[in-house]
């Protein structure tokens, strides 16, 4: 039961309809699909933001909700890590102070950040510093939480591909021994961070599997790349 | 004079206190809730705006008056009449600026993030904890524009005090109702120095906050 997650959700909502049933084990889970496929609300339910209209999940063996019996754990009570695209840090406290929101203690998290090599920007404020080395507190703050689950909502979206790349890396080091799953609608993201992958579409799961199953979207990638006319022949400026 | 002026400060004074305590969960709800409830008090809220002060007045009048139900509640209650009193004026003062002690906190409230406030719950604090450490550190400029815009508000109000509390020299006597009494009297010099000392306290007021708002940011 260590380390693994089922999640059974169902949720109709203005015209669109939800129905999930998977199971995420220990180490990275990518969900990938469109936009409007679902994929934020089935983590916005995970992480007990949000209710489904019927459904199942247990986390680690602890049971989060239960339609059938009543049951709803709330947020605060889950324990789980939740990182999103941007605004995860309080703009009000400095990197320390935002750190030590999670932990309730900035002695623990001044020890966190040295131990990440994040101690140069602990008073700092988050508009003092970059959209990568945000993200980076966000999910050191996250993993240091010592989640059951941790949830990352298209963390990388507002990233370039330096400061992507270098996040991906770090959170395969960080996330290694928590059940993770990570939304987002970019293939190539989704073939990075590897291990096992979901497919959604239009709130329903296509396909599962390891990360060749991105593969087929690059095809699409090359397709909609051929597709566009490059402009040859300007004059340098 | 200045002590109509003395008086008018302690009742934008104390309305806007009260108004930054009663206009805090109003606010809230206002800014985080939906239906028909949230529609329903927004609409109370803001009524101040486009409603009369005499109709305001009027209905306080009727509420309050010496034989109805509420009225002779009140004067048990606290053992003199509500009605041309100090507490009439705070009353329907704070009545009459909900819109302007309200509405810049639930703007506030409103343009917090969303994803700030989720990420407070997943950490484990309750909706309360969250308002203190979360919504109400990010929304000083808020508080600020309530206060200053109620209690610069107040300092104008003429209809509804003047009907409420009457115009009682030392009691109930604002300094907008003795710019009024005094034009009346034809005594324009003493009208002039009022009008003055109420038109440069309201723009110090607002400048002041002004400058404290700039200085938070």
């Amino acid at each position: 039961m260590e380390g693994k997650v089922k999640v059974y959700a169902k949720k109709v909502y203005r015209g669109f309809s939800l129905e999930v049933d998977l199971v995420f084990h220990g180490g990275l889970n990518v969900i990938l699909g469109p936009s409007g496929s679902g994929k934020s609300t089935l983590l916005r339910i995970m992480a007990g933001l949000e209710r489904p209209d019927e459904g199942f999940m247990s986390c680690c063996g602890e049971i989060f909700f239960d339609t059938t019996r009543n049951l709803w754990v709330p947020p605060q009570k889950r324990k789980v890590g939740l990182v999103f695209q941007e605004n995860n840090l309080l703009p009000n406290l400095n990197i320390l102070e935002n750190v030590a929101f999670a932990l309730r203690s900035k002695n623990k998290a001044l020890k966190v950040l040295k131990d990440f090599g994040l101690e140069d920007l602990a008073y700092k404020r988050p508009n003092q510093i970059s959209g990568g080395q945000k993200q980076k507190v966000a999910f050191v703050r996250a993993v240091a939480f010592n989640p059951r689950i941790l949830l990352l909502d298209e963390p990388f979206s507002s990233l370039d591909y330096r400061a992507k790349i270098d996040l991906i890396n770090f959170l395969k080091k960080i996330a290694s021994n928590i059940p993770c799953v990570v939304v987002t609608h970019d293939p190539v993201e989704a073939f990075l961070l590897g291990h096992r992958v979901v497919l959604l579409e239009k709130g329903k799961v296509t396909g599962q599997g390891g990360p060749e199953l991105v593969k087929e979207y690059f095809k699409e990638i090359e397709d909609l790349l051929h597709g566009i006319e490059v402009p040859t022949g300007g004059e340098p400026i | 004079m200045i002590e109509a002026f003395l008086l008018s400060l302690k009742v934008s004074f104390l309305t806007a206190l009260i108004l930054t305590v009663v206009g805090t969960p109003l606010a809230y709800l206002l800014a985080f809730r939906r239906g028909l409830l949230k529609v329903v008090l927004e609409a109370f809220v803001i009524s101040p705006i486009v409603v009369p002060p005499t109709v305001l007045g009027f209905y306080f009048i009727y509420l309050f008056r010496p034989d109805s139900p509420v009225g002779s509640f009140v004067e048990k209650l606290f053992g003199k009449p509500p009605l041309f009193s100090f507490e009439a004026l705070v009353f329907a003062s704070v009545i009459y600026s909900l819109p302007f002690g309200v509405i810049p906190l639930r703007d506030a409230f409103e343009k917090i993030d969303r994803r700030l406030i989720e990420i407070a719950y997943v950490f484990g604090y309750s909706r309360l904890q969250t308002f203190l450490k979360v919504i109400l550190p990010n929304s000083v400029g808020g508080f600020l524009s309530s206060w200053s815009l109620s209690f610069a508000h107040t300092m104008g109000e003429f209809g509804i005090v003047l009907m409420v509390g009457g115009n009682i020299p030392g009691q109930t006597q604002t300094l907008s109702i003795f710019i009024y009494d005094a034009v009346q009297g034809l005594e324009y010099r003493q009208a002039h120095l009022a009008s003055l000392l109420l038109l440069t306290s309201s723009i110090l007021t607002l400048s002041l906050t002004g400058l404290i708002r700039w200085r938070v940011r």
